[in-house]
Protein backbone atom coordinates (compact mmCIF):
# COMPACT_ATOMS: atom_id res chain seq x y z
CA UNK A 1 0.00 0.00 0.00
CA UNK A 2 1.41 3.64 -0.51
CA UNK A 3 1.36 6.43 1.56
CA UNK A 4 -1.72 7.76 2.56
CA UNK A 5 -2.19 11.32 3.94
CA UNK A 6 -4.18 12.07 7.41
CA UNK A 7 -7.03 11.98 5.18
CA UNK A 8 -7.94 16.07 5.99
CA UNK A 9 -8.16 18.12 2.82
CA UNK A 10 -5.56 20.66 3.78
CA UNK A 11 -3.31 21.74 6.78
CA UNK A 12 -5.33 22.82 9.70
CA UNK A 13 -8.44 21.46 8.78
CA UNK A 14 -9.77 19.20 11.65
CA UNK A 15 -11.04 16.05 10.24
CA UNK A 16 -11.23 12.60 10.32
CA UNK A 17 -10.22 12.34 13.88
CA UNK A 18 -9.80 8.65 15.12
CA UNK A 19 -7.06 7.69 12.07
CA UNK A 20 -3.72 6.79 12.93
CA UNK A 21 -2.22 9.59 11.22
CA UNK A 22 -4.30 12.58 12.59
CA UNK A 23 -3.63 10.60 16.05
CA UNK A 24 -0.08 11.03 15.12
CA UNK A 25 -0.21 14.52 14.15
CA UNK A 26 -2.06 15.57 17.53
CA UNK A 27 0.25 13.78 19.55
CA UNK A 28 3.36 15.32 18.26
CA UNK A 29 1.85 18.93 18.22
CA UNK A 30 0.80 18.45 21.86
CA UNK A 31 4.63 17.33 22.73
CA UNK A 32 6.04 19.54 20.53
CA UNK A 33 3.49 22.54 22.64
CA UNK A 34 4.73 21.48 25.99
CA UNK A 35 8.71 20.86 25.32
CA UNK A 36 8.79 23.97 23.25
CA UNK A 37 6.61 26.31 24.71
CA UNK A 38 4.91 26.85 21.80
CA UNK A 39 2.89 24.25 19.25
CA UNK A 40 3.00 24.59 15.44
CA UNK A 41 0.14 25.97 13.72
CA UNK A 42 -0.77 23.06 11.66
CA UNK A 43 0.44 19.57 10.92
CA UNK A 44 0.06 16.49 8.69
CA UNK A 45 0.81 13.36 9.04
CA UNK A 46 1.89 10.48 6.03
CA UNK A 47 1.56 7.40 6.93
CA UNK A 48 3.49 4.39 4.96
CA UNK A 49 4.12 0.75 5.32
CA UNK A 50 7.40 1.61 6.33
CA UNK A 51 7.84 5.16 7.48
CA UNK A 52 5.77 8.03 8.91
CA UNK A 53 6.36 11.42 7.72
CA UNK A 54 4.80 14.67 10.01
CA UNK A 55 4.89 17.85 8.29
CA UNK A 56 4.74 20.85 11.08
CA UNK A 57 4.36 24.52 9.56
CA UNK A 58 4.74 27.96 11.61
CA UNK A 59 7.37 26.31 14.37
CA UNK A 60 9.25 29.05 15.07
CA UNK A 61 9.58 30.99 18.38
CA UNK A 62 9.52 34.59 18.88
CA UNK A 63 13.31 34.04 19.40
CA UNK A 64 13.85 32.23 16.51
CA UNK A 65 12.41 34.33 14.15
CA UNK A 66 14.18 36.83 15.59
CA UNK A 67 17.52 35.49 15.48
CA UNK A 68 16.61 34.16 12.00
CA UNK A 69 15.87 38.06 10.68
CA UNK A 70 19.37 38.52 11.98
CA UNK A 71 21.16 36.12 9.98
CA UNK A 72 21.92 33.70 12.51
CA UNK A 73 19.69 30.91 11.10
CA UNK A 74 22.47 28.32 11.46
CA UNK A 75 22.15 28.96 15.13
CA UNK A 76 18.46 28.04 15.03
CA UNK A 77 18.92 25.01 12.89
CA UNK A 78 21.88 24.08 15.62
CA UNK A 79 19.44 24.76 18.31
CA UNK A 80 16.95 22.84 16.62
CA UNK A 81 18.64 19.59 16.05
CA UNK A 82 20.06 19.50 19.84
CA UNK A 83 16.29 19.71 20.74
CA UNK A 84 15.02 16.82 18.49
CA UNK A 85 18.28 14.72 19.86
CA UNK A 86 16.43 15.61 23.11
CA UNK A 87 13.01 14.74 22.80
CA UNK A 88 13.23 12.42 19.27
CA UNK A 89 12.24 9.29 21.84
CA UNK A 90 9.58 10.86 23.30
CA UNK A 91 8.43 11.74 19.39
CA UNK A 92 9.38 7.76 18.56
CA UNK A 93 7.37 6.59 21.13
CA UNK A 94 4.28 8.38 19.85
CA UNK A 95 4.48 7.00 16.65
CA UNK A 96 5.30 3.78 18.07
CA UNK A 97 2.71 3.55 20.29
CA UNK A 98 -0.35 4.49 17.89
CA UNK A 99 1.04 2.24 14.71
CA UNK A 100 1.98 -0.52 16.57
CA UNK A 101 5.48 -1.10 14.45
CA UNK A 102 8.96 -0.45 15.95
CA UNK A 103 10.83 3.35 14.04
CA UNK A 104 14.43 2.36 13.44
CA UNK A 105 15.32 5.39 12.48
CA UNK A 106 14.15 9.01 13.69
CA UNK A 107 15.22 12.06 11.09
CA UNK A 108 14.55 15.97 11.76
CA UNK A 109 15.02 19.21 9.58
CA UNK A 110 13.75 22.43 10.03
CA UNK A 111 12.97 24.64 6.67
CA UNK A 112 14.21 28.83 7.67
CA UNK A 113 12.53 29.97 4.69
CA UNK A 114 9.34 27.87 4.42
CA UNK A 115 8.92 27.98 8.60
CA UNK A 116 7.98 23.74 8.11
CA UNK A 117 9.78 21.24 10.09
CA UNK A 118 9.77 17.70 8.98
CA UNK A 119 10.01 14.56 11.33
CA UNK A 120 10.70 10.86 9.51
CA UNK A 121 10.34 8.03 11.05
CA UNK A 122 11.84 4.91 9.58
CA UNK A 123 9.78 1.45 10.62
CA UNK A 124 11.58 -1.96 11.29
CA UNK A 125 10.08 -4.55 8.81
CA UNK A 126 8.06 -7.14 10.09
CA UNK A 127 8.38 -10.66 8.85
CA UNK A 128 5.19 -10.31 6.98
CA UNK A 129 5.36 -7.15 5.02
CA UNK A 130 6.22 -7.12 1.75
CA UNK A 131 7.28 -4.35 -0.13
CA UNK A 132 5.17 -0.54 -0.62
CA UNK A 133 2.86 -0.21 -3.75
CA UNK A 134 5.90 2.69 -4.33
CA UNK A 135 8.56 -0.01 -4.67
CA UNK A 136 6.75 -2.60 -6.57
CA UNK B 1 31.85 64.81 31.25
CA UNK B 2 30.16 61.78 33.22
CA UNK B 3 26.75 60.82 33.26
CA UNK B 4 24.89 62.02 37.03
CA UNK B 5 25.13 60.04 39.45
CA UNK B 6 22.77 57.11 40.07
CA UNK B 7 20.80 58.71 43.17
CA UNK B 8 20.26 61.93 41.13
CA UNK B 9 16.59 62.70 39.38
CA UNK B 10 17.93 62.55 35.95
CA UNK B 11 20.04 59.96 36.46
CA UNK B 12 16.93 57.88 38.00
CA UNK B 13 14.75 58.98 34.27
CA UNK B 14 18.12 57.26 32.63
CA UNK B 15 17.75 53.82 34.20
CA UNK B 16 14.10 54.05 34.16
CA UNK B 17 14.00 54.31 30.31
CA UNK B 18 16.83 52.02 30.18
CA UNK B 19 15.02 49.02 31.98
CA UNK B 20 11.78 49.41 30.50
CA UNK B 21 12.64 49.86 26.80
CA UNK B 22 15.28 46.83 27.12
CA UNK B 23 12.31 45.09 28.95
CA UNK B 24 10.09 45.56 25.90
CA UNK B 25 12.53 44.94 23.19
CA UNK B 26 13.49 41.75 24.97
CA UNK B 27 9.63 40.13 25.59
CA UNK B 28 8.77 41.31 21.75
CA UNK B 29 11.59 39.67 20.25
CA UNK B 30 12.52 36.65 22.26
CA UNK B 31 8.77 36.17 23.84
CA UNK B 32 10.13 35.74 27.15
CA UNK B 33 10.62 38.55 30.00
CA UNK B 34 12.97 38.93 32.81
CA UNK B 35 11.95 38.39 36.66
CA UNK B 36 13.83 41.83 37.09
CA UNK B 37 16.05 44.48 35.13
CA UNK B 38 19.00 46.28 36.73
CA UNK B 39 20.27 49.03 35.34
CA UNK B 40 24.02 50.90 36.79
CA UNK B 41 25.10 53.66 35.41
CA UNK B 42 28.87 54.14 35.90
CA UNK B 43 30.72 56.94 34.87
CA UNK B 44 31.28 56.29 31.33
CA UNK B 45 29.79 52.75 31.21
CA UNK B 46 26.45 51.62 31.66
CA UNK B 47 25.46 47.85 32.93
CA UNK B 48 22.21 46.01 32.12
CA UNK B 49 21.58 42.98 33.91
CA UNK B 50 18.15 40.84 32.64
CA UNK B 51 16.87 37.94 35.11
CA UNK B 52 15.56 36.49 32.34
CA UNK B 53 13.15 33.95 32.31
CA UNK B 54 14.17 30.71 30.33
CA UNK B 55 11.13 29.52 27.49
CA UNK B 56 10.12 25.56 27.93
CA UNK B 57 12.13 25.10 24.87
CA UNK B 58 15.32 26.11 26.78
CA UNK B 59 14.69 23.94 30.47
CA UNK B 60 13.91 21.13 27.94
CA UNK B 61 17.72 21.37 26.27
CA UNK B 62 18.83 21.86 29.77
CA UNK B 63 17.37 18.78 31.43
CA UNK B 64 19.01 17.00 28.51
CA UNK B 65 22.29 18.18 28.90
CA UNK B 66 22.76 20.80 26.37
CA UNK B 67 23.20 23.80 28.62
CA UNK B 68 26.17 24.78 26.09
CA UNK B 69 23.31 25.02 23.12
CA UNK B 70 20.78 27.37 25.17
CA UNK B 71 23.72 29.64 26.17
CA UNK B 72 24.92 29.84 22.10
CA UNK B 73 21.50 30.65 21.39
CA UNK B 74 21.18 33.56 24.01
CA UNK B 75 24.23 34.85 23.34
CA UNK B 76 23.57 34.65 19.41
CA UNK B 77 20.37 36.31 20.52
CA UNK B 78 22.61 39.38 22.24
CA UNK B 79 24.63 40.22 19.48
CA UNK B 80 21.59 39.90 17.16
CA UNK B 81 19.75 42.51 19.34
CA UNK B 82 22.75 44.34 20.44
CA UNK B 83 21.75 47.33 17.76
CA UNK B 84 18.53 47.79 19.21
CA UNK B 85 19.63 47.81 22.81
CA UNK B 86 22.47 50.25 21.74
CA UNK B 87 19.93 52.54 20.43
CA UNK B 88 18.09 52.21 23.72
CA UNK B 89 20.73 53.37 25.77
CA UNK B 90 22.07 56.14 23.42
CA UNK B 91 18.58 57.66 23.06
CA UNK B 92 17.76 57.58 26.92
CA UNK B 93 21.77 58.95 28.07
CA UNK B 94 22.37 60.98 24.71
CA UNK B 95 25.39 59.70 24.44
CA UNK B 96 27.08 57.44 21.39
CA UNK B 97 27.85 54.31 22.79
CA UNK B 98 31.56 53.00 21.78
CA UNK B 99 31.87 49.52 22.17
CA UNK B 100 29.19 46.59 23.66
CA UNK B 101 29.89 43.29 25.64
CA UNK B 102 27.59 40.79 25.81
CA UNK B 103 27.89 37.31 28.30
CA UNK B 104 24.81 35.02 28.90
CA UNK B 105 24.75 33.02 32.56
CA UNK B 106 23.23 29.60 33.53
CA UNK B 107 23.94 29.76 36.72
CA UNK B 108 22.69 31.15 38.60
CA UNK B 109 20.53 32.59 35.67
CA UNK B 110 21.23 35.75 34.22
CA UNK B 111 22.36 38.09 31.31
CA UNK B 112 24.39 40.98 31.14
CA UNK B 113 25.05 43.99 28.43
CA UNK B 114 28.11 46.26 28.97
CA UNK B 115 27.63 49.38 27.20
CA UNK B 116 30.74 52.01 26.89
CA UNK B 117 30.01 55.43 26.33
CA UNK B 118 31.82 58.03 24.45
CA UNK B 119 32.23 61.56 25.09
CA UNK B 120 29.39 63.80 26.11
CA UNK B 121 28.77 66.10 23.07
Amino acid sequence: MGARDSEYGGWGVSAAPGTLSSQISRDIVRVHARLYGRGPIRAKTFLGDDYALCLLEDVFTRAEQTLIAAGKAAQVQSTRHAFQDAVGGEFTSIVESVTGKRVRAFMSQVNIEENLAAELFLFEQSAESGPTRDEE
Amino acid sequence: MNLPDEATPAATDVVEEIEREVLRVHEESYGTGARATHVHLVGEFVLVVLDVELTPAERTLIDAGRSETVKATRESYQLAIAPTFTAIVERATGRRVTGFLSAMSLDPIFSAEFFRLGPAS
